[in-house]
């Protein structure tokens, strides 16, 4: 028997490792130590809130046992048994496909030579399988069967608004004309989404090379890769793909001694949030001020230059050589509804193990929140989570099980977005976030239509006003009317969904604004026109932490004596009333 | 390099032998630089040299998505399982130049474990 490696993972590391300890005392007991190995592993791959052991190299995981249970769970291992009723297997209700990880919730498509190859050498692409798509498009493949499979594969736009792929690409190409142009949109400004700058800095090639199966498939000679400047090793990442594609024959004139020709550019964005949008993305890359321009013609009647044109998103462009690789009918195996393939998600927030992940669609909240990324940090309760960035909404807690897909997402207020993930526990004030990001959308307005323009501020205002304290009722009405006025009359997606994120929370958090207008508080110290601090003379025992923490040293008193907060000078940060062991301040 | 025909690319990937015998592989996407990754790779870099491990190849690679415990490898020798470490810092990653690539004992510090398998080997396997 091979040597065993067993890996011990416990819920919280600051409690006793009992796990651990009984199976290194059982390895010394029976002197196996040259045999067995035990491991504290940080983080297992999946996540639980009991302890889980994985054990190499037969990777088995066992979960949900006892600790009495460990001693027969040893004798399995050192005999090379399995011990079934604790084994972890994910049934395979959601990708039913045989590549998938039957130890992981997780499905990687997109991001599957992220974090194995190295992104500046073209060779180990090609070695893990790369261009071998694009081979197969070019040569064994007629353009309309490319699209028929990406269209058969369910594929939607990934950036956010969910349009079938391949039927944009059939649009784009049965318009007229010989010039006809690719785009991929790499402009993520989403506040916490950082999917594409990923996929683009760990690997170039997969979208360079699903950029020339879709030129391939419409006709088209070049294509743009529309990048912002603030992504400096995306770019530095994506030039070197670009010049060693080239060198290798694949990109740029007779692709693979073929007869077909087809070459990439990239172009800077200045990292306006706007310029994601396309027809402002397409203004952009011609040279002129990245305004969105009123759609009809979409960009596959009229686009760059006013020819035919068809934009995609990073994701999505990396999803197209499996999806010619595999076939549509594997692809669409994955997935739920109309919703196929995976998506990835950048998790950030109030959870554990914040970080990149890919999870196919109709993977529940839940799992992502808690058996992915590890639940709330600090064992917390959960509040809330914002998807789609500042346009998306948020998602109570009630809505944990239902499914991530484009229409579940919709049907309750919010939206799929780029895949930017937000969690928020109990110490977050929903009226707080929905001021920030009514902030950023303000900010980034282009100012062309007066609904986003002047909508966006005067929501912004609004909310400004309820956060200080002089909310009324009427607020609430008004909030709404400009909203609606707002998602009905705004010329792009920017303003159409700013007030998203306010009205879903009126939806479901309305007490908490009823709570600032009416009884003037912010339960969470958030808010900090609505927030006092004082100390409680019978619990302060004088010890002076406070004083100490406080940034603009408001604090005073005798050591020993009872301490007294200036009110004039507090700037209300609440490190007194986190740093008291004491309890002794108050929040009010 | 000559330019690539109709079925190179086949042959590219078969003639290829590796002449490592294990790789470390360091997360080294944005994320990972500014958690202090690339300092990390300057160290492998000139310690690995010092000590001899050549035939132990040194790669950088994008961002594994673990971004809560940057910077963070993988190292890889044949007939030992793929271990991922995270939090590694200098002392770490002596620690596992000295024990994991020289006497190919893993560390028991920092040890985390890759989100899934190797997918994408499994959709482009020939």
């Amino acid at each position: 028997m091979d040597n065993q490696y067993i890996f011990v993972w416990e819920p919280d590391p600051s409690k006793s490792k009992a796990v651990y300890n009984y199976l290194v005392k059982k390895v010394n007991d029976r002197n196996l130590g040259d045999k067995v190995e035990v491991f504290k592993s940080t983080y297992i791959g999946l996540t639980s809130s009991r302890p889980i052991i994985r054990i190499l190299p037969n990777d088995t995981i066992y979960k949900d046992f006892e600790q009495e249970d460990l001693g027969e769970i040893f004798e399995a291992i050192s005999s090379g048994r399995k011990v079934n009723r604790f084994l972890c297997e994910f049934e395979s209700k959601i990708a039913p496909v045989p590549e998938k990880d039957s130890h992981s919730k997780q499905f990687k498509i997109v991001l599957r030579n992220v974090g194995y190859l190295d992104p500046e050498n073209i060779d180990e692409y090609i070695r893990r399988g790369g261009y071998k798509a694009m081979e197969k498009a070019i040569f064994q493949m007629k353009p309309e069967e490319i699209i028929k499979e990406v269209k058969e594969s369910g594929l939607r736009g990934r950036g956010g608004a969910g349009f079938s792929t391949g039927l944009k690409w059939e649009l784009t190409r049965e318009e007229p004309g010989e010039e006809k142009y690719v785009i991929c949109n790499a402009d993520e400004g989403d506040p916490g989404a950082y999917m594409d700058r990923s996929v683009l800095e760990g690997d170039p090639h997969s979208v360079i090379e699903g950029m020339i199966i879709g030129g391939f498939a419409v006709g088209c000679k070049e294509g743009f890769i529309y990048i912002r400047a603030e992504y400096p090793l995306a770019i530095e990442r994506l030039e070197k793909a670009l010049a060693s594609a080239r060198e290798y024959g694949l990109l740029g004139k007779n692709i693979l001694g073929s007869d077909f020709n087809f070459d990439i550019e990239l172009r800077w964005g200045a990292g306006a949030f706007v310029c994601g949008e396309e027809t402002a993305l397409m203004a952009s890359i011609e040279g002129r001020r990245g305004n969105p321009t009123p759609r009809p013609p979409f960009p596959s009647q009229s686009g760059l230059w006013k020819k035919p044109t068809f934009i995609n998103n990073v994701e999505t462009w990396a999803n197209i050589a499996p999806i010619i690789e595999k076939g549509s009918s594997w692809f669409s195996s994955i997935g739920v509804g109309k919703s196929k393939g995976t998506k990835v998600f950048a998790v950030t927030g109030k959870v554990k193990n914040p970080g990149l992940i890919e999870v196919p669609m109709g993977t529940t909240l839940r799992e992502i929140i808690y058996d992915i990324s590890g639940g709330i940090l600090g064992d917390k309760k959960f509040k809330a989570v914002q998807t789609g960035g500042p346009g998306g909404g948020v998602i109570p807690e009630k809505f944990l099980d239902m499914s991530v897909d484009y229409e579940t997402l919709q049907s309750i207020g919010s939206m799929m977005g780029s895949g930017g993930l937000i969690v928020m526990d109990e110490d977050d004030c929903m009226v707080d976030v929905n001021k920030f990001y009514l902030q950023f959308s303000v900010d980034e307005s282009c100012g062309k239509c007066s609904p986003c323009r002047i909508g966006g501020k005067q929501l912004l205002d609004t909310i400004s006003k309820i956060t200080a304290g002089n909310g009324d009722m009427k607020d609430v009405q008004k909030i709404r009317n400009i909203s609606m006025a707002m998602q009905k009359a705004s010329l792009c997606a920017l303003g159409q969904t700013t007030p998203n994120p306010v009205l879903s929370a009126l939806q479901y958090f309305e007490n908490e604004y009823i709570e600032h207008i009416t009884h003037k508080k912010c339960l969470t110290g958030k808010c900090r026109d609505l927030v006092q601090y004082s100390i409680i003379p019978e619990k302060c025992i004088g010890c002076g932490v406070c004083a100490m923490k406080c940034p603009v040293k408001c604090i005073s008193g005798e050591k020993k004596k009872p301490h007294l907060i200036d009110g004039n000078k507090c700037v209300k940060c609440g490190e007194c009333f986190a740093s008291c062991k004491f309890s002794a301040i108050k929040r009010s | 390099m000559n330019k690539m025909k109709k079925g190179d690319l086949a042959d590219f990937r078969r003639n290829h032998k590796s002449s490592h015998k294990g790789e470390v592989v360091i997360s080294m996407g944005t994320c990972g630089i500014a958690a202090g990754g690339d300092s990390i790779y300057k160290l492998f870099e000139s310690e690995m040299k010092e000590k001899g491990l050549d035939n132990i190849q040194l790669k950088k690679t994008g961002c594994l998505g673990m971004c809560f415990c940057e910077p963070n490898l993988v190292v890889k020798l044949d007939g030992m399982p793929d271990i991922l470490y995270g939090n590694v810092d200098e002392k770490t990653a002596i620690l596992i130049m000295n024990e994991h690539l020289t006497k190919k004992r893993i560390v028991n510090f920092n040890t985390i474990f890759m989100p899934t398998d190797d997918i994408g080997k499994k959709i482009f396997r020939d």
